[in-house]
């Protein structure tokens, strides 16, 4: 780089907010409106980063994955579907049981779950263990994020992915907007790529649509739980919700989409 | 430091301007056109490495990825000895250079001869100087490699490359690879100078993001051979651009090359990103900025 700008720095500083508000006990609120959106939309995301690999003419029947905040398995089920084996990091216990619910009800029984945060798991005992490790959008989760992609590095024996919002869809932040909630303008994607290339990890990239389809009722908890992390529910902001939802909502299902940036590369 | 200084977004034309004249303020002189026909030897035998290794990694990544297909008519600018042009016409309907050194083009076709190439026109002008308006949309794929980093109105010549294309643009940057070879060479002949910096990537992927593009990248790994006469005249022009090239300068090289290498062939391992994007294709919340 020609200048220096310490991104790790800029990272922690700009994720620190969402990080501490992000708990495990936020997702267990969150596990029943995600797993919802998860399932209707039939892991969207988690297929068409499958598609990367499989065009790439990577993907193995051979591989185990680790998938690291799994959440309901946007990730992970698809990956299960086509590998030998799943494996996925899930601290949340609800998310977890709905993780197990989904894969259950498809038949699909080559899933394990670690139910710890990436940050408690010891590395040195899964070293080298899985041929993709990969963590979807749960970044923020990780100020000290260059550590933890190290420690991605040590578990696996094939390849790293990290796949982060690239571009949020609009209707989200509309709605944001019209409820006052400001979520800043740092650019997450831009600095984990930056942050990537300075320290010597040059991340292939690719940039993936999705579309996230859930039931109204659904999406209405979603952003009201979102409202939540910043300040208590009032019934102004439940009226905007549902009103902004409704409207938005076609046979009554309220789809969204947006684009995902996936970094990746060889771990060396 | 403050959080808002901190989070701010970056901007990257400005860092893109004062590393080209950074470069500049250390230059003797600037680069001439001549200055590259005397490199279309050392530079063709690089490019000729391994049957054109480099540019037919970049050909089969942007083919995996249907940017480039074999109906493709294919626009390469700062083409050099054919770096693009060989390996894509053997592949694509039609390759067009674009390559201001008489001695590059000489070379240009030298290669497409061996090579049964003929597939292919040369426009002999600097990229700047080339009329769009005659371009406009006639080409598929636009591609520039180790040629950027002479524009300082780099978002301008990317526009440009952009009106051309119906298609996709590409422009292939090197990486770092940690090899210390050159910055050492550097500093026993110009002591404190700081090194000059050629920087293409990561810095263009942040250009195109922060006007709005989507860019894909792959990295790809490759090698290049020169033999001993071509290294020296490769050193020979660069370090020119610096310095005189006293004899006393041609023999720290020559002691340098022969105990990295003895008498060669002199290998090195590269790293390139290739960046490539649909100008059509925008980040939403930046429609309408180009």
């Amino acid at each position: 780089m020609i200048i220096e700008i310490d991104w790790e720095t800029a990272w922690a500083a700009g994720i620190d907010e969402m990080s501490r508000l992000s708990t495990t006990n936020y997702w267990n609120r969150r596990a029943e409106d995600y797993s919802d959106m998860v399932m209707a939309s039939d892991c969207n995301h988690g297929r068409n980063i499958l598609s990367l690999f499989e065009r790439e003419g990577l993907l193995q029947k051979e591989w185990h994955i680790l998938d690291i905040a799994s959440g309901p398995g946007a990730i992970t089920i698809p990956f299960a579907e086509q590998v030998c084996r799943a494996t996925a990091v899930e601290p949340a216990e609800k998310m977890a049981e709905a993780l197990l619910s989904y894969s259950q009800r498809r038949g699909i029984t080559n899933i394990d779950i670690i139910p710890q945060t990436w940050q408690e798991m010891d590395e040195a005992a899964h070293a080298k263990n899985y041929d993709l490790v990969i963590c979807c959008h749960a970044l923020w989760q990780f100020p000290d994020i260059l550590s933890q992609v190290r420690r991605m590095e040590t578990v696996s024996r094939g390849y790293c992915c990290l796949a982060h919002g690239f571009e949020a869809p609009s209707e989200t932040s509309k709605l944001m907007e019209s409820l006052g909630i400001y979520e800043g303008e740092f650019d997450q994607f831009i600095t984990i790529f930056n942050l990537l290339n300075d320290s010597g990890v040059y991340p292939n990239v690719d940039v993936i649509d999705y579309t996230l389809t859930r039931s109204i009722a659904s999406a209405v908890s979603s952003v009201e739980k979102l409202v939540e992390k910043y300040r208590p529910l009032d019934s102004k902001d439940c009226e905007i919700i549902q009103e902004y939802v409704q409207d938005h909502a076609i046979e009554g299902m309220y789809k969204v989409s947006g684009r995902m940036g996936v970094l990746w590369w060889k771990v060396a | 430091m403050t959080l808002d200084s901190l989070t701010a977004p970056v901007d990257w034309v400005r860092l893109w301007e004062d590393s080209y004249d950074d470069r500049s303020r250390i230059m003797l002189k600037d680069y001439e056109i001549d200055d590259w026909s005397e490199r279309a030897e050392d530079y063709s035998e690089s490019r000729r490495t391994n049957n054109y290794e480099f540019g037919e990694l970049v050909y089969s990544t942007l083919a995996l990825h249907e940017v480039v297909s074999p109906d493709s008519r294919v626009l390469e600018i700062g083409a050099g000895p054919g770096t693009f042009v060989i390996p894509f016409a053997r592949k694509v309907d039609h390759m067009t250079a674009v390559e201001p050194a008489e001695g590059m083009r000489r070379m240009i076709s030298q290669n497409a001869a061996e090579a049964g190439v003929k597939n292919y026109d040369i426009i002999p002008k600097i990229w700047q100087d080339v009329n769009i308006e005659d371009l406009r949309g006639r080409y598929d794929l636009t591609i520039a490699s180790t040629v950027i980093w002479m524009f300082r109105d780099i978002m301008t010549q990317i526009s440009r490359m952009e009106e051309v294309t119906r298609g996709h643009c590409c422009v292939v940057g090197g990486v770092s690879t940690g090899q210390t070879f050159e910055t050492e060479l550097w500093k026993k002949i110009m002591g404190n100078v700081p090194y000059p910096q050629y920087p293409e990537y990561p810095l263009i992927y942040n250009l195109l993001y922060m006007h709005g593009r989507v860019p894909h990248v792959r990295l790809i790994n490759y090698t290049s051979a020169r033999k001993l006469e071509n290294m020296l005249r490769m050193y020979r022009v660069f370090y020119s651009i610096y310095t005189e090239v006293t004899p006393e300068v041609e023999e720290i090289i020559r002691d340098e090359l022969h105990r990295d290498s003895g008498e060669g062939p002199y290998v090195r391992k590269y790293r390139s990103a290739v960046v490539w994007w649909n100008p059509a294709v925008r980040r939403k919340e930046l429609n309408g900025i180009s």
